[in-house]
């Protein structure tokens, strides 16, 4: 592996592929913040020159982590298909790129390639591309998954209705439960983030999402995002939940400052398949988002692009019904401004679909960032180009609990009706039976969730 | 032109939103918000973004007599992008607390802008007088109370290395939501510095007219500060 | 975390008496970072009692030895010490109230009762009580309509509206099974004066069978419908009903009740409606009276009646489990409370309204001033020293908006001036405050009273009780909980 490089007369060295993996990067705050930052431009693209030349077998000797040292890379190195790498083993990072970018490549091309690759070589390539790259790839990958009903198809934008209370009041979040569903949102998921992580809490708020969904005959599935341990709780004590949620980091030890590992989420996973509600075989719900592991202080000197990457190639092996990167939560010293959010969009939704997530995004931002609903009205738009799975609803884009910005309903409205997307199929038809869409498009009737209340 | 429904139900949902601020029941033009939601909802983040690029007005220090120290920042930007040098009071500070200080006190109170200056502005006339109340029905002796610029949570422990005081309460501005841009929060522990943990820190947040009721957060505080101080603990370990 | 308060609730009627035991449970519902608050989370009845005659001696008063030795028996058969109780209500209910030794009644109880225990009677707490017992209050809040809940027992019916979990009015009718007594061959031994009023007062009521005659069971039949029909058309405030029942109101007519979505039945009548009617003045009288044909007389008419109407669940013990479960609140969990004050008993309330504040912080101090004087003056007024009471009045102290720290520390002058002027330095200085204020108040008021009167000092809040209303304030179960009964006199007493 080629560490050194002269571009322009200066000569550039790297230390190992962990350090040429963190220069490669397009500019990040959360990079410098860790230290491993480029410099300057050039350095930066030398990191790229050099990481073009990287062959995949080399990405995958030097691996930033090894598995012996860590279970998510465990994890990772168990899920590789060894025949597909074998096949690909040979190729350098820019042809991996070119492969992926060539016309003949389609969908389900890059999902094969996608199982023989580690996590490493998948965020190597995203490096490499540029935010069009990044749309393009990705819009060829089709990704559709089963919990209680299917999305993911080819042509759909699905939605999460993320009612949130301040208090976890039932009443207040139906109230914005059902202005969600009166503009078309809440295909993917139901998912309500409770304030309060008691298992009454969350057992409560699953039957009062439950009860809506039976009395409207809602093809959609519910889940309240406590820690997987408490939802456990709930589940086994008979709180209707067809998906488990659980936040992922790219590292053991950045998963065990989630408190949880493996052998819990393997746990946790036998339970929701024989106790939760749906019938389908996805039941999982992953949330990621760059910068986690090094604000847990628990990044190993790895950049937060590899390290997201790492959080999908543990997702992938319990096949989730639906991930999302909340990509502007986590704060400006990790994503300063919209450009940085915008790019870290992109690459996060590419390296989930090349993993063969069915990747969602939370297009969000918090008010310390320098970022405003403009910039997240144009990840939208980017994103649902790039054929992401779902986004996330809010009203007005104003999540009154969480304290930050995501998209409105009538930002996914809009998304959907200036580039033609519709819902999930099944969630399509019970809307024009409610009298809410018609041939895509709002019926005079949306917008008012007064037609929900019962 | 709002195209809503034929207004079936409205109490009912009028009453149901009354159960929650979110922003609800705004109508549409197409798929688009109204212009004054728009506007309200631009104003509100306006708002708070310049809370977080605001200052703290010299009045509101004056008014209480705060000297003022500073971190290790540099700028607004650096501040965002590291939080560590919010954490870090520069080394001219760490003289200035030294020469004006009360050493070893019970209570060292500190207020800082954080990332809400207007939290400050707002808020500290209600708290901080209701704190020294309280500190005085339950017996507790303050130190020196200064102003650092600049600070993040973490800074507790560094004026801890300096000062040790039995207990620091940490005013300090919260990260600006849409609901309020002023909002403050009230950080204690027992005996901090260096290599405490969030674990040993407590909090009292969302303190603004519209949340948890300053005059009356200042008092509760104080009898936080007491029950520190009776059982050496605070954070997970403290019994409240 | 959580506490447990073991509640009693104690009903003695005009014709049946009956207790209850319940467990409420106290749980921190607040997280971490706000100020702490407390709720009722829980309600479990631990005990029910069966249902007694209520024992009298004659029939104008209560046998007093009779009922607390049942009270004991029954204590003794469930495993209670009277020590346990924390809280809860004896009631004194319907005309039973009106008996000349209820007083005597109360004072015997009081070592059953426990050291913290309400004895309260007034119709519209009772109803207020019964609905909350009922569930109808809790039907409210489901629904958009207003929900009457209906208690009728022996001597009186008591109505009261919800609208969203708020009751919205009270009334009270001389409308009960015990007010037509009755022998098993239809021999009328007794009817209400107020019966016999409203029934000579009206061409359109059946006349009721004098006393002393043999009634028939169609004349009773047609007595008991009438009742009914005019009792349910009254509670959905139907003017000409209204207006053609005055006699059957207790105490003064209303001129106007709401119209109710949905009206529920408590009360023993009430749960004598799901059982099989009466097919003859024998099968009527068998309690002596003709409540389960009023019972029937309702239950027939529940069928085609405009307003759905319903017997509550726990019919006949709604009242008592109100009583029980329902007659507690708590004080807001940051509070003021010197040392060995509590408890306090039967503390009337006066309030005083704080005025908008003034721009100006010495105009602002002089208008509390002024309101504070004005409350104080009231409070000594109607409740003065003579009357003996430490403290002889609570303040309930209502502000508009927000209470700054200027505003705070004005308000703790204007208080402190106002009881000093009225030479009431040596009262308990008990303030409930309806805003969110009482620990600072009291940390406030601390600092600016000298010794001893900074000893004699309870700020609790989070409360808003009624000019009138009476206050029995419990010791504190821990620094943060202390547990409150409001009498209440609802609605203008």
């Amino acid at each position: 592996m080629k560490l050194r490089t002269t571009l322009r007369g200066k000569e550039y060295r790297f230390r190992d592929l962990t350090d040429l993996l963190a220069k490669a990067n397009e500019e990040r705050s959360g990079d410098a913040l860790a230290g491993i930052a480029a410099a300057d431009m050039t350095e930066r693209v030398a990191a790229k020159s050099l990481l073009a030349d990287c062959l995949l077998s080399e990405i995958r000797l030097h691996s930033p982590l090894p598995p012996e040292n860590d279970e998510v890379s465990r994890a990772i190195e168990e899920g590789i298909d060894e025949g597909t790498y074998a096949s690909i083993r040979g190729w350098s990072v820019a042809e991996l790129r070119e492969y992926v970018l060539r016309t003949e490549t389609d969908g389900s091309e890059l999902l094969r390639i996608g199982r023989g690759m580690t996590s490493e070589m998948i965020a190597a390539l995203c490096k490499l591309m540029s935010n069009l790259d990044l749309i393009q790839a990705a819009a060829k990958i089709e990704v559709i998954t089963t919990c209680r009903t299917s999305i993911g198809y080819r042509g759909t934008l699905s939605s999460r209705a993320q009612p949130n209370h301040p208090t976890d009041h039932a009443t207040g979040m139906k109230a914005s439960l059902f202005e969600a569903l009166a503009y078309g949102v809440g295909d993917a998921v139901i998912g309500i983030n409770p304030v309060g992580d008691a298992a009454e809490t969350i057992k409560s708020l699953l039957h009062a999402t439950r009860e809506v969904i039976a009395h409207w005959n809602i093809p959609t599935q519910n889940c309240v995002l406590g820690h997987v341990t408490t939802q456990m709780r709930a589940v086994q004590g008979g709180a209707p939940a067809d998906l488990l949620f659980q936040s992922l980091a790219g590292t053991e030890e950045g998963n065990r400052g989630f408190g949880i590992d493996l052998a819990l989420l393997r746990e946790a996973d036998a339970l929701i398949r024989s106790e939760g509600t749906a019938d389908g075989p996805n039941r999982w719900y992953f949330e990621t988002g760059q910068g986690s592991e090094l604000s847990a202080n628990a990044h190993h000197g790895i950049d937060q692009v590899t390290l997201e990457a790492r959080c999908y190639g543990l997702a992938r092996r319990f096949d989730p019904f639906i991930v999302n990167t909340v990509v502007g939560f986590i704060g400006p010293e990790y994503l300063y401004d919209s450009k940085q959010v915008i790019r870290a969009g992109l690459e996060d939704h590419f390296m989930g679909k090349m993993h063969g997530l069915p990747m969602g995004v939370d297009v969000c931002y918090t008010n310390h960032m320098k970022a405003d609903q403009n910039d997240m009205e144009a990840l939208g738009v980017l994103l649902a180009t790039a054929g992401v799975n779902f986004v996330i609803g809010v009203p007005m884009a104003d999540d009154c609990m969480l304290n930050y910005q995501s998209l409105s309903y009538h930002d996914i409205a809009t998304i959907r009706e200036t580039l033609g997307k519709r819902p999930a199929p099944a969630f399509e038809t019970w809307l024009e039976e409610a009298g809410i869409l018609a041939g895509g498009r709002l019926t005079a009737a949306a917008g008012d969730a007064r037609r929900f209340i019962y | 032109m709002k195209e809503t429904g034929d207004g079936q139900g409205t109490d009912r949902f009028r009453a149901w939103m009354s159960h929650t601020p979110a922003r609800l029941d705004v109508g549409r033009a197409g798929t688009r918000p109204p212009t004054k939601d728009m506007l309200r909802f631009r104003l509100d983040h306006a708002a708070a973004v310049d809370a977080v690029y605001g200052e703290v007005k010299p009045e509101t220090l004056d008014e209480f007599g705060l000297f003022s120290a500073d971190t290790q920042y540099r700028d607004k930007e650096h501040y965002l992008k590291y939080p560590g040098s919010g954490r870090l009071l520069t080394e001219e500070s760490a003289r200035m607390l030294a020469d004006r200080c009360v050493s070893a006190p019970q209570v060292q109170i500190v207020v800082s802008d954080g990332l809400s200056g207007r939290a400050i502005d707002d808020n500290l006339a209600d708290v901080l007088p209701a704190l020294r109340d309280a500190l005085a029905v339950n017996g507790l002796a303050e130190g020196t109370a200064f102003f650092v610029r600049g600070g993040r949570v973490g800074v507790m422990d560094d004026i801890g290395r300096l000062l040790k005081p039995e207990a620091l309460v940490l005013l300090i501005g919260e990260r600006p939501g849409l609901v309020t841009a002023a909002s403050m929060s009230a950080y204690m522990c027992y005996r901090p510095g260096p290599g405490r943990r969030d674990s040993d820190r407590m909090v009292i947040s969302n303190i603004h007219p519209g949340g948890t009721p300053p005059v009356e957060a200042g008092a509760h505080i104080g009898t936080l500060l007491r029950k520190m101080i009776e059982q050496q603990a605070s954070g997970v370990k403290l019994d409240v | 975390m959580e506490h447990w308060l073991t509640s009693v609730g104690i009903d003695i009627g005009t014709s049946t008496t009956k207790w209850i035991l319940s467990r409420l449970k106290l749980t921190l519902v607040s997280d971490g970072s706000a100020l702490p608050r407390y709720e009722i989370a829980d309600r479990i009845l631990a005990h029910v009692s069966p249902i007694y005659p209520t024992p009298l001696s004659g029939d104008e008063a209560i046998d007093v030895p009779a009922v607390v030795a049942l009270l004991d028996e029954g204590y003794a058969g469930a495993g209670i010490v009277a020590e346990q109780v924390q809280t809860g209500a004896v009631l004194i209910t319907g005309e039973t109230a009106t008996k000349r030794n209820a007083e005597q009644l109360a004072h015997g109880l009081a070592r059953h009762a426990g050291p913290f225990v309400a004895a309260a009677a007034g119709a519209d707490l009772e109803a207020l009580l019964a609905g909350k017992g009922s569930g109808a209050q809790r039907r409210s809040l489901e629904t958009d309509g207003i929900v009457a809940n209906v208690d009728i027992g022996g001597g009186t019916a008591n109505a009261v509206y919800f609208r969203r979990g708020q009751p919205v009015a009270t009334a009270t009718f001389h409308v009960g099974g015990r007010l037509v007594r009755l022998e098993r061959s239809g021999r009328v031994r007794y009817a209400a004066p107020a019966l016999k009023e409203w029934s000579a007062g009206s061409g359109d009521v059946p006349p009721l069978p004098p006393e002393g005659s043999e009634a028939s069971f169609d004349a009773l039949q047609r007595v008991c419908r009438a009742m009914s029909d005019t009792l349910l058309r009254c509670v959905c405030g139907e003017a000409a009903a209204l207006a053609g029942s005055k006699a059957l109101f207790v105490g003064q007519p209303a001129a106007h009740l709401p119209c109710p979505a949905e009206i529920w039945i408590s009360g023993g009548v009430g749960a004598l409606m799901e059982g099989p009617p009466p097919a003859s003045a024998a099968e009527t009288a068998r309690f002596g009276d003709i409540g389960p044909l009023l019972a029937a007389g309702l239950a027939e008419l529940a069928g085609t009646f405009a307003v759905p109407v319903r017997a509550a669940e726990q019919s006949a013990r709604a009242t008592v489990i109100g009583a029980g479960t329902q007659t507690a609140a708590l004080s807001g969990a940051t509070l003021y409370c010197s040392p060995g004050v509590l408890p306090l008993r039967n503390v009337p309330v006066v309030v005083c309204e704080w005025p908008p504040e003034a721009a100006d912080a010495g105009t602002d101090a002089g208008l509390l001033a002024h309101a504070a004087a004005e409350a104080v003056a009231r409070g000594c007024a109607l409740y003065g020293r003579e009357q003996g009471g430490d403290p002889p009045f609570a303040l309930g102290l209502r502000a508009p908006g927000y209470v700054s720290y200027r505003r705070l520390s004005s308000i703790a002058d204007a208080l402190i001036a106002a009881y000093a002027s009225a030479k009431l330095q040596e009262s308990i200085l008990l303030l409930v405050c309806s805003n969110d204020m009482a620990k600072s108040l009291g940390n406030r008021l601390f600092g600016k009273l000298g010794e001893p009167w900074r000893r004699k000092l309870v700020c609790l809040d989070q409360l808003v009780p009624q000019e009138g209303d009476y206050l029995d304030v419990g010791e504190p179960l821990r620094e943060d909980v202390v547990p409150v009964i409001v009498k209440s006199l609802l609605f203008g007493g």
